[in-house]
């Protein structure tokens, strides 16, 4: 499968009476955003606030969802199948249109419906590693009242961030793009290693009264067995979060750093030999069959000779990629895993959750509890001016508060896992956990 | 500084002091006012901004045969010096002296507050005492080591003073502190793993970022033999607690557990702490957590003993190895004082 991404870098949004892209700039219609609103029974147009977050603003966003790149289909394909139609098709293939240089940012303002959120500064500390926060945001707030339902509240989230993104991205469609890429793994040169990508999409141990992300073309994730999927497909569309904050964005998806970077080197010093897809076992018994399934599929159907691994959030699903890793090795398949370190308050020597002796070649994306103190910020954007920066990892579990916080819009204490670009589950980020 | 430099005072023992051997280990504490012995390296060493301004010493034994009041005792001449910064040892693989510049930096840096580095052989048996309380420098495991080792605890200790930061324990070359922090790379994450992957199949040296660990090996307590004569107890870390949290289990990296009546929890509002896993199903019927309905009945049936009242609660969500170690002896003193023989442990 082949995907030819244009792509076309713009400097900055403003607010405009129609939405429309000129010299760079982004103009963005408040009418045609509250027209996607009113298409979601569950928001009320007067209770939607979207504001522009620009690099070096004196601006924090609470309750962040996701981060998503504009982008729209210009042939081949449908934007976001399954998710913006009732129509599946597959992704992947076709001309897709790709604005860089500015990002959307979804807030959901009800943190037990969103179980995990994030935040993020667009200046200070953190956003000077952030690439979020070095590029204009639109910041994306629905309100909503007490008695909608989570599920549908999520989801619609989901439907008007995305929508937004084809808008602005059909809006440049008239001007040429600056670069054009195609993204091709279909011939493979001999003599060159297959390199394949087990990417662990999901796990339950999140889910929020049983409920199922819908992330797959907008279908609920099971307790499914390995996948085979086409790399173009799971970054044009096929995959994305919906409803909680888990250190991977629908950025880092649209931008896939490990599909994108083997289908670069695709026919240069490798070949990307595929991408296969699983989900956090819960039961030793799915894990064990999972981990030879998974490898049993790199070698017979994509043909690998080296594999990558990354996890969904949490150290069950740490113990997945090690058992996928473990199987891979022992058939011959070298394999690399990336994992997170699940606390601060300890030494690299024993915290590592894989502990099958043959997977020894790790990347470590670093610890989730690296702590910051940020300085108070002029504008609070996600919540409303009181709302409170909850510290630990849920403010609110099953209406229990079980924790309780600052006002977010003073200083705050933060961690490396809860600002949204700082740690990437698929490798975006630069971190890596070193002992002090 | 204007002229001004920060004090230093250093810590030996009866050797490094020029007292005398093995012999005399039992020599009590001494000041000296002037660097003496490895102190005469951190004088030449930090010259330009400090001044060695005396000497402790005490000799191996003595300070062994009682460290707490030694401590004291060595406190009270360190602080007299009124030292901004203070340094021990090196006490190699020196097991009494390497205790006894532990209890020194640790004492001095708690009371006086000022910064401290010393300087040991990793396998040296003050180190996991000590390694959280200061900046132990590795050595090797011979005095040689000294030329390699005093510009690293000089370094350290001058960066203290002036507040900058400290690197990593390996960039800097010091014993890790039990505190783990993120330094940003030049290539992102997925980057350096397909590199790993592509030396890893060349047959080329690669550096992994973390291995497996080699784990304690735990000996099973003896089988209990007839169950219809023991008490059992159930242990969870699903984190199922009373509402108002008594015991102040957090929802992930927690530190404590708590022991409650299960009747009494049962009857009053509880919910689950535990952020990484849906509650969902535990709350509808708790002893999907712990299955203390069955187990009665097993009890009442005559098949097992007796069941503990209590049940133990802990969050095992991202908790540290070492946390969770300690808890788990917390606990299983607990059940021996209760007189459990058994115990099922659940997790989520």
């Amino acid at each position: 499968m082949k995907l030819q991404i244009e792509t076309i870098r713009i400097k900055d949004f403003q607010f405009g009476a129609s939405t429309e892209y000129r010299d760079g700039t982004l103009y963005v219609s408040r009418g045609d955003i509250l027209d996607f609103v009113r298409q979601e029974s569950c928001f009320d147009p007067e209770a939607f606030n979207i504001a522009i977050a620009r690099p070096g603003d004196s601006v924090r966003i609470i309750n962040v969802v996701d981060v998503v790149q504009p982008r729209c289909k210009v042939s081949g394909g449908i934007d976001w199948p399954g998710v913006l139609s009732e129509e599946q098709q597959i992704a992947g293939s076709g001309v897709t249109r790709v604005v860089e240089g500015v990002g959307l940012t979804l807030c959901q303002n009800n943190t037990y419906w969103s179980r995990k959120w994030g935040s993020y500064d667009m200046n200070g500390e953190c956003a000077a590693i952030n690439p979020y926060a070095r590029m204009p945001q639109l910041v994306i707030e629905p309100l909503t009242s007490a008695d909608t339902d989570f599920r549908a509240y999520r989801e619609a989230v989901r439907r008007v961030g995305f929508r937004i993104g084809v808008l602005l991205a059909r809006a440049t469609l008239g001007t040429v793009p600056e670069r054009v890429e195609l993204l091709d793994n279909e011939n493979r040169v001999p003599g060159l290693p297959g390199i394949a990508y087990s990417y662990q999409i999901y796990s339950k141990q999140y889910d929020t009264h049983n409920y199922r992300e819908p992330m797959v073309y907008g279908n609920a994730v099971p307790d499914t067995f390995p996948l085979v999927m086409q790399p173009t497909e799971i970054m044009d569309g096929a995959i994305s979060p919906c409803g909680g904050f888990r250190c991977v964005t629908t950025y880092e998806i649209q931008n896939h750093p490990i599909i994108m970077e083997l289908m670069r080197r695709h026919g240069k010093d490798l070949n990307f030999a595929g991408v296969i897809v699983t989900v956090t076992s819960v039961e030793a018994k799915h894990r064990s069959l999972v981990a030879k399934m998974a490898a049993s599929l790199l070698r017979e159907v994509l043909g690998a000779d080296g594999v990558i691994l990354t996890k969904g959030v949490g150290g069950a699903s740490t113990l997945d990629v090690g058992a996928i890793a473990s199987e891979a090795e022992k058939i011959g398949i070298r394999a690399v895993p990336i994992i997170q370190i699940l606390n601060g308050k300890s030494n690299l020597g024993v915290e590592c959750l894989i502990s099958e002796p043959n997977v020894d070649s790790i990347v470590c994306s670093g610890t989730y509890y690296h702590n910051f103190t940020l300085a108070p910020v002029e504008t609070l954007l996600g919540g409303p001016k009181d709302a409170l920066y909850l510290s630990g990892d849920d403010g609110v579990i099953e209406g229990h508060r079980i924790a309780t916080g600052d006002p977010a819009v003073g200083q705050v204490r933060s961690t490396y896992m809860k600002q949204v670009g700082l740690m990437s589950q698929i490798g975006y980020s630069y971190g890596k956990a070193v002992d002090y | 500084m204007g002229g001004k430099k920060w004090r230093v005072v250093c810590y030996v023992n009866q050797f490094y002091a020029q007292i005398g051997g093995e012999d005399k280990a039992g020599v009590g504490f001494g000041v000296k006012e002037e660097a003496i012995g490895p102190a005469i390296q951190f004088r030449n060493l930090l010259k330009d901004d400090c001044e060695v301004v005396g000497t402790v010493y005490c000799g191996d034994n003595y300070f062994a045969d009682n460290a707490e009041k030694s401590a004291e005792e060595g406190l009270a001449l360190v602080a007299a010096l009124k030292p901004d910064l203070f340094i021990a040892g090196p006490a190699f693989n020196a097991g009494r002296y390497g205790i006894a510049c532990g209890n020194m930096v640790s004492l001095v840096a708690r009371k006086l507050g000022i910064p401290t580095v010393t300087a040991m052989y990793p396998e040296n048996p003050a180190v996991d005492l000590f390694r959280k309380d200061t900046y132990i420098v590795e050595t090797g495991i011979m005095a040689s080591g000294m030329r390699d080792a005093a510009p690293k605890m000089a370094g350290i200790g001058l960066r203290l003073l002036k507040k900058e930061p400290i690197g990593g324990a390996v960039a800097e070359g010091y014993i890790p502190r039990d505190i783990i922090l993120n330094e940003e790379q030049p290539d992102n994450a997925a980057h350096r793993a397909i590199e790993m992957v592509l030396h890893k199949l060349r047959g080329e040296p690669f550096s992994s970022e973390l291995l497996p660990p080699v784990f304690d090996e735990v000996a099973p307590a003896e089988a209990v033999g007839d169950v219809k004569k023991i008490k059992l107890a159930m242990v969870t870390d699903g984190g199922l607690i009373p509402e108002d949290n008594p015991d102040r289990l957090k929802p992930n990296g927690s530190t404590t557990w708590g022991h409650y009546d299960w009747d009494t929890l049962m009857e009053n509002r509880h919910f689950v702490i535990h952020s990484g896993y849906d509650g969902t199903w535990v709350m509808e019927n708790p002893n999907r957590l712990l299955p203390i309905d069955v187990l009665r009945e097993v009890a009442a049936e005559g098949k097992l003993g007796e069941l503990d009242s209590e049940v133990y609660v802990a969050t095992g969500n991202c908790a540290s190895v070492e946390a969770s170690r300690t808890k788990g002896e917390q606990i299983a003193a607990r059940l021996k004082e209760r007189a459990v023989q058994a115990v099922i442990l659940t997790s989520t």
